[in-house]
């Protein structure tokens, strides 16, 4: 496994090039861009969070189910921290891999937790008798994003 | 439900059409009753029924957690209403109403205080909503902010114009590099670096 998987990952890393700026201007002018996009309350956001092992794409008012137990309760207001990209109507923003979680706000609520609808496991061996059904459920819990926001110099955050 | 639906009252009306919905309800995506927690979270459960029978021994856990627990549930979910029925020779039963009219029931019978307890907790997470088999994990009232993407989303609009076909357009595009291209790269550099 570590011959394998790791060790491959540790030259990457080593051989990566690293991040230069070429035009400060340039940069400059995204960051003001960006800014006075993000500035402006009107303009809807969206982000893509890691929640529960898989990545959402969300923006305000969203309902997203995850399964599995957690220790949330109903009714709870959380900070979802691991954003991994900030988006607006003409901007992209990503993270490498996760964007300033201080600059960046995703909240939500948990609306619900109900036991998610079953699924039927069903094994059977034609030749011989063997048939197993098995009911299977698992705890979902639904959250609510209530804000996707981000301040003012969420890109130099991001840049340095 | 009966054969022939009675509409002569709005109550027998509303019965008829929830027991009409329920039957074929089997798939859906995430949904919430009232768009609860877009402002803030609103407690959808109303009341909580229990039944339950003083001297039968199938009631005992739920007689224990009425004893025991319930007082502090009351105290911790102001929004909520219990109420306590005794019947005699019954079996045990939990009866909890939502803000949307479904009512969920539930029967610990020959269970123990933990179970009942559990059971409870399970009423109060609930939003009264069906439970069903979720096609998508997501809603969104607003799915795209940037447009959805096509094919031809950021192709330069001097394709509308030109005579088809045109050589420009034509030309096979591919991130390798042909070996027509690396000779005459190759000859480039080579006449660049030539000195003069």
């Amino acid at each position: 496994m570590n011959r394998l998987f790791i060790r491959p990952l540790m030259f990457c890393r080593r051989f990566a090039t690293n991040p230069e700026v070429i035009n400060p201007n340039a940069q400059q002018e995204v960051a003001a861009t960006v800014s006075s996009e993000v500035s402006q309350p009107k303009n809807r956001l969206f982000a893509v969070v890691y929640v529960g092992g898989k990545q959402w794409k969300v923006t305000q008012d969203d309902l997203i189910v995850i399964f599995g137990n957690n220790p949330l309760k109903v009714g709870d207001e959380i900070k979802l921290e691991k954003v991994l990209m900030l988006g607006g109507k003409n901007f992209s923003l990503f993270g490498r891999p996760f964007l300033d979680r201080a600059k960046v706000h995703v909240d939500a609520v948990v609306v619900e937790k109900a036991p998610k609808y079953p699924e039927l496991l069903h094994y059977s061996n034609q030749h011989y008798l063997i048939r197993i059904e098995r009911w299977l459920s698992d705890m979902s819990t639904t959250l609510r994003v209530t804000k996707v926001r981000a301040d003012d110099d969420v890109f130099q955050a991001n840049t340095q | 439900m009966p054969a022939v639906y009675r509409v002569d009252r709005l109550k027998q009306l509303y019965t008829a059409a929830k027991s009409l919905n329920y039957g074929w309800r089997f798939e859906g995506v995430p949904t919430q009753p009232l768009n609860n927690g877009v402002t803030r979270y609103i407690p959808q459960l109303h009341r909580v029924t229990f039944y339950f029978c003083k001297q039968n021994e199938n009631s005992v856990g739920m007689r224990n957690f009425i004893a025991n627990r319930l007082i502090q549930y009351g105290s911790t979910h102001p929004s909520v209403v219990f109420y306590v029925q005794p019947i005699r020779n019954r079996s045990p039963q939990i009866v909890a109403e939502y803000g949307n009219g479904n009512t969920l029931k539930m029967y610990p019978t020959n269970k123990n205080m933990q179970d009942v307890e559990r059971d409870v907790n399970l009423l109060l997470q609930r939003s009264g909503e069906d439970i069903v088999k979720l096609v998508s994990c997501q809603t969104s009232k607003c799915p795209s902010i940037q447009g959805q993407w096509t094919p031809m989303t950021w192709q330069s609009t001097r394709m509308n114009v030109a005579e088809l076909p045109d050589k420009e357009f034509s030309r096979h595009k591919s991130s390798k590099m042909s070996a027509t291209e690396y000779v005459l790269q190759q000859a480039r550099q080579k006449q660049e670096n030539t000195p003069e």
